[in-house]
């Protein structure tokens, strides 16, 4: 087992390097002179030039990738252009609201998802799993930033109970999460109820009922334990995506995070904070599917 | 194949779909039978934001446009988007597929695990980053979506090609002296389509949501084109006053996401009954 964990753990440097590559090709890949593009359509030659120093787009481009790395060692991505602030510090100020809202989705969504997927793998064939598998069929078929606008609609609008911009209180996330939340949950309620069914009509199920197990031991020592691993590479999956979907639900309700950021930044046009975003954004979703991997370790023993 | 596509409708699932799928593609294209285009784009400011009525049945939105008919015409903006990227992920994705599968080796394996790596990265985010890359527009649009969905395919072609390579029938056609180019595109492609018009479906159904979310960023076609997720964000500011502005569009992106989903699961069900098994179906 610790083999394994030890592989992976070596692979993340890589995967890093790879990342940090990327994102300095990114703005070399762009058509056209990204100093030009910068500086925008009626900036005179010395701005241009200027961009282009403080950039180092001047020097050769094996110099560039030295100088870009030795620099992000040192925590330095080059300042945003719009504001002047050190972009990278920008971005891990903004991912900690990102990595909140992730975190409230995710559980909303587990919390919702898997007993409705339990629920509904045990009372398959009733009103409550139709119910249940319509629902869920809804989830994974309406967009992000169309539940986060009825949610609005709804809470924040008509009844008027919840506040629908920024983040000055806890309340200010129960919409925001939820819009995300509720959508995952429809996907999660899914597998768990297929993984659920498929565990259920084993023979240690019927074993385990013979024995004299109590039902909802039975529901959960034998039956969830053994679906364990598709939901929760489901829900790991998910909580990486979880920070695309932050680009809409953070856009919506006026949340400062990475994902309103990023679509700020490249309307502005401003490559070292855009930069900036997406290095952050990548390093997280890279270490979240290594703790996912890591994870089913130590809820499968077959696995160690 | 027409027996496949029979039992596809008769599936429960595959005909509420192929009916909800099929009414919209039909409005949209009975769209411009009703209304031109010059009449959903031109703005009309006496005529702001009238609720439904017998002449606009949708009513109008804030610069005086029919909702109607700019529904219409954004569905053909969004369809064709979706095909078109979905086309570009598919083409690409089983080209690299099978070519990792059927030339097993170092290099193959290097690319598959960057394919592995790709398919864990948010596709919101990477549609995005390669937006950044090639700049704004329709284009570059299809392309970040299609390029968001190869990883998927590619994945999916290269474990099936893996299964078949050792066929039989494989190894006969390499020992009448077929060529690589031959072997692949008529005895490997053609025995392992299955699986990957399952992807296509449920890919369509993604693709619709990604490329209404990132219009909903204005990263699609600029105005005044009209498009679902456009819409939604143009009517966004007036969500209090006039909520079915924000519904409309709304209503239609989910109807056909829900659609697709449901062809989705009877295609599945009915070409890949191995998948459809394992998923407890």
């Amino acid at each position: 087992m610790y083999q394994t964990v030890l592989k992976r753990l070596l692979s993340l440097p890589l995967l890093l390097l790879v990342l940090v590559t990327v994102v300095f090709l990114m703005v070399r890949l762009i058509p056209g002179d990204p100093a030009m593009l910068m500086a925008g359509s009626d900036a005179t030659d010395e701005q241009i030039e200027a961009i282009r120093v403080q950039m180092g787009l001047d020097q050769p481009i094996w110099g560039q990738y030295w100088h870009f790395i030795a620099n992000l060692l040192e925590g330095d991505l080059g300042n945003s252009v719009r504001s002047g602030q050190p972009a990278l510090q920008w971005a891990l100020q903004a991912v900690q609201y990102s990595a909140v809202l992730a975190c409230a989705s995710m559980a909303i969504a587990l919390l919702i998802g898997v007993p409705a997927g339990i629920l509904a793998a045990t009372r398959r064939g009733t009103v409550l799993d139709t119910l249940i598998v319509v629902g869920s069929l809804l989830g994974v078929s309406v967009p992000v930033y169309i539940s986060a606008l009825l949610l609005v609609l709804v809470f924040g609008v008509t009844l008027g109970l919840l506040p629908i911009a920024g983040a000055t209180s806890p309340a200010h996330w129960i919409l925001p999460s939820l819009s995300v939340g509720l959508i995952l949950s429809g996907e999660l309620a899914r597998i768990t109820r297929s993984a659920m069914l498929d565990v259920l009509s084993q023979d240690y199920m019927r074993t385990a009922k013979a024995k004299g197990v109590p039902y909802r031991a039975r529901i959960v020592k034998h039956g969830l334990r053994n679906a364990a691993i598709p939901i929760l590479s489901v829900a790991g999956e998910q909580f990486a995506h979880l920070f695309g979907a932050a680009v809409l639900t953070e856009t919506i309700f006026a949340l400062p995070g990475l994902g309103r950021l990023l679509v700020n930044a490249i309307e502005w046009r401003d490559y070292p904070l855009i930069q900036a975003c997406i290095l952050v954004f990548g390093t997280i979703v890279i270490l979240v599917n290594l703790l996912t991997d890591i994870s089913y370790h130590f809820v499968d023993p077959r696995l160690r | 194949m027409l027996s496949k596509t029979r039992d596809v409708l008769r599936h429960p699932s595959g005909m509420v779909g192929s009916i909800l799928v099929g009414s919209i593609v039909l409005a949209i294209l009975l769209g411009p039978v009703f209304y031109a285009y010059e009449e959903v784009v031109s703005i009309n400011l006496g005529k702001t934001m009238l609720p439904p009525s017998l002449g606009h049945p949708l009513g109008t939105d804030s610069l005086g446009r029919d909702l109607l008919g700019r529904i219409l015409w954004g569905g053909q903006v969004s369809l064709l988007l979706s095909i078109a990227s979905v086309g570009i992920g598919l083409v690409l994705g089983t080209l690299v597929g099978a070519l990792a599968g059927y030339f097993d080796g170092f290099f193959s394996g290097l690319a598959m695990r960057a394919i592995d790596a790709l398919m864990t990265f948010p596709r919101m985010l990477l549609a995005l980053f390669i937006i950044v890359v090639l700049g704004q527009g329709t284009a570059s649009l299809a392309i970040a979506i299609g390029l968001s969905t190869m990883p998927t395919f590619a994945r999916i072609t290269r474990g099936s090609t893996l299964s078949v390579r050792r066929m039989t029938y494989v190894e006969a056609a390499a020992a009448v002296g077929c060529s690589n180019a031959r072997i692949i595109f008529r005895h490997v492609l053609p025995n392992i389509i299955s699986p990957v018009i399952v992807q296509a479906t449920l890919t369509m159904a993604s693709a619709v949501i990604l490329a209404a979310g990132l219009s909903f960023l204005g990263m699609g076609p600029p105005p005044p084109t009209p498009e679902w997720g456009a819409m939604t964000a143009e009517a966004r500011t007036y969500l209090t006053i006039s909520p079915h502005m924000v519904l409309a569009p709304a209503l239609a992106v989910i109807c056909l996401v829900l659609g697709f989903n449901l062809l989705g699961d009877a295609v599945r069900d009915t070409l890949d009954p191995r998948t459809a098994r394992l998923i407890g179906k």
